[in-house]
């Protein structure tokens, strides 16, 4: 004889938010394991591979780093601008231009660019190469390589991987200096300071530790960015209604773990 | 002679549904074997487990005595074991007709590029195919299975495996097409042709094995 156990609140609980995050780590372990094997699988290409997988790795630079200058360039002088003016709207006029920089620093250099950032490069490029890797299951593009002896994580997953995280990691630098182009001018327009006091006063509140924590996002970003979208999109069966999804989780799961990346780094970053 | 390629007892099921059921065949060089099956039959699971792109349930399938499953990825001998052109052809799309031929000796590295390049071409020409530098998007369907073709046969294999071989019903191509395998399996080629018409088999194979709901019966 068998008893119906009725399920209580806290098994309730646990069973929606659970079984989510159960999932979302079995995910963050595949694409964990696919950069490793990729890696792996990479050093071990033979020496006349390089220059094929180099070609798609220049392709992924030019398209996630170089297509994404303009919008990059644009959102960081944008942000510059809107930070500069939202701080003078709060700031007493008298004393203010000594903070601007310091607010520069501490807002964008540090906090909004990275994340602005992987945001880019997840709508541009990790959805872009969920869909390229599901299209090449679906059209047996992945099983034909594999038949040819190329291994699709040293061929197609590789260089996608080394490809977005080094055009994440110059994207950050371009948004940067961007946004204090655009702080500077808008705080130029308001307080007349010069270019020297405005760039000195970035700097100086800026600590080594902030530029390494910057570097460090940038390339955490890249690389997390990179390995969600290769893993969702080489796990889509065989049906193009799928591709869209792995698209939508994706997104997703790789903006949900920057967030969570960018909360640790500035963590430790704050108690250095 | 001995056989270079040989399955047997071959199961697959995905997902609790058995797709093959005891699948056998013996393939010695210069064999061409058609397999014959509607939709759903199994006939492509089965090819694809012949090319080691499918782990068998249980049975094995042996090539030159060895099981398919060992034949790493990354330590592909040259001339090629196994040539595999899929029903979908798994064409690389943002890649010339060119490069997608060559694009097995390079990154193997078997011979250099100029020649890689040289050979692509000749082969190309062999097929018939007569836009080497524009995309597959641009080609026929009947012309991107020739360049399927061209790019199985670049690693010259000892076994072609084809799902689905409608060009050789092509009007403008089937001679062509023909003409090079009646010459690849006159020096040793054994190739097994999946198909769900009794015509395309007749053309392409001197034997051929019926595949019912993953059970393969004497025709």
């Amino acid at each position: 004889m068998g008893y119906v156990v009725a399920e209580t609140f806290p098994h309730r609980v646990v069973r929606h938010i659970g079984m989510p995050v159960v999932t979302a780590g079995s995910h963050v372990v595949g694409a964990i394991r696919l950069a490793a094997s990729s890696f792996r699988e990479a050093l071990a290409a033979p020496p006349s591979a390089v220059d094929c997988i180099h070609a798609i790795w220049v392709q992924q630079v030019r398209f996630t780093g170089v297509h994404a200058l303009t919008i990059v360039t644009a959102a960081g002088i944008i942000t510059g601008a809107i930070v500069i003016i939202q701080s003078m709207a709060i700031l007493p006029q008298v004393g203010a231009a000594d903070t601007l920089g310091k607010l520069l620093a501490l807002i964008v250099i540090r906090e909004v660019g990275p994340l602005l950032v992987a945001f880019i490069v997840i709508g541009r490029s990790a959805t872009a190469a969920s869909v390229e890797l599901g299209t090449m299951v679906v059209g047996d593009e992945i099983a034909v390589l594999r038949s040819l002896g190329i291994p699709p994580r040293a061929y197609v997953v590789f260089p996608r991987l080394a490809g977005i995280t080094v055009a994440t990691m110059a994207l950050l630098i371009y948004f940067d200096v961007a946004a204090i182009l655009g702080g500077y001018v808008v705080s130029f327009m308001f307080v007349r300071i010069s270019p020297s006091f405005f760039l000195g006063s970035v700097a100086h509140h800026l600590r080594v530790v902030d530029l390494a924590a910057t570097v460090a996002k940038g390339f955490l970003f890249g690389a997390i960015i990179s390995s969600i979208a290769c893993h969702f999109g080489l796990a889509v069966q065989p049906s193009p209604t799928e591709i869209p999804k792995a698209a939508l989780r994706t997104v997703v799961h790789a903006i949900l773990l920057c967030l969570v990346a960018d909360l640790l780094i500035t963590f430790t970053s704050l108690r250095l | 002679m001995e056989p270079i390629l040989s399955a047997r007892d071959v199961r697959v099921s995905f997902d609790g549904m058995m797709v093959l059921d005891r699948a056998s065949l013996t393939l010695r060089p210069g064999d061409s074997l058609a397999v014959v099956g509607g939709s759903n039959s199994g006939k492509s699971t089965l090819v694809r487990v012949l090319a080691g792109l499918i782990r068998p349930s249980s049975g094995t399938v042996l090539f030159r005595g060895k099981p398919v499953r060992s034949y790493a990825p990354l330590a592909v001998p040259w001339p090629a074991g196994i040539g595999y052109i899929s029903q979908n052809l798994g064409l690389r799309s943002n890649m010339t007709v060119l490069d997608n031929v060559q694009l097995p000796l390079l990154y193997h590295g078997h011979v250099p590029a100029d020649d890689a390049r040289s050979r692509a071409y000749a082969l190309l020409d062999a097929l018939g195919v007569t836009q080497p530098l524009a995309r597959p998007a641009a080609l026929a369907p009947g012309e991107a299975e020739l360049v399927a073709l061209a790019r199985a046969l670049i690693l010259e294999p000892h076994v072609l495996l084809f799902d689905n071989p409608v060009v050789v019903v092509d009007v403008e191509c089937s001679q062509r097409v023909l003409s090079l395998l009646r010459d690849l399996r006159s020096r040793g080629l054994a190739m097994v042709s999946a198909t769900s018409s009794e015509t395309i088999a007749g053309i392409v194979a001197e034997s051929v094995r019926l595949l019912r709901q993953g059970r393969m019966e004497e025709p």
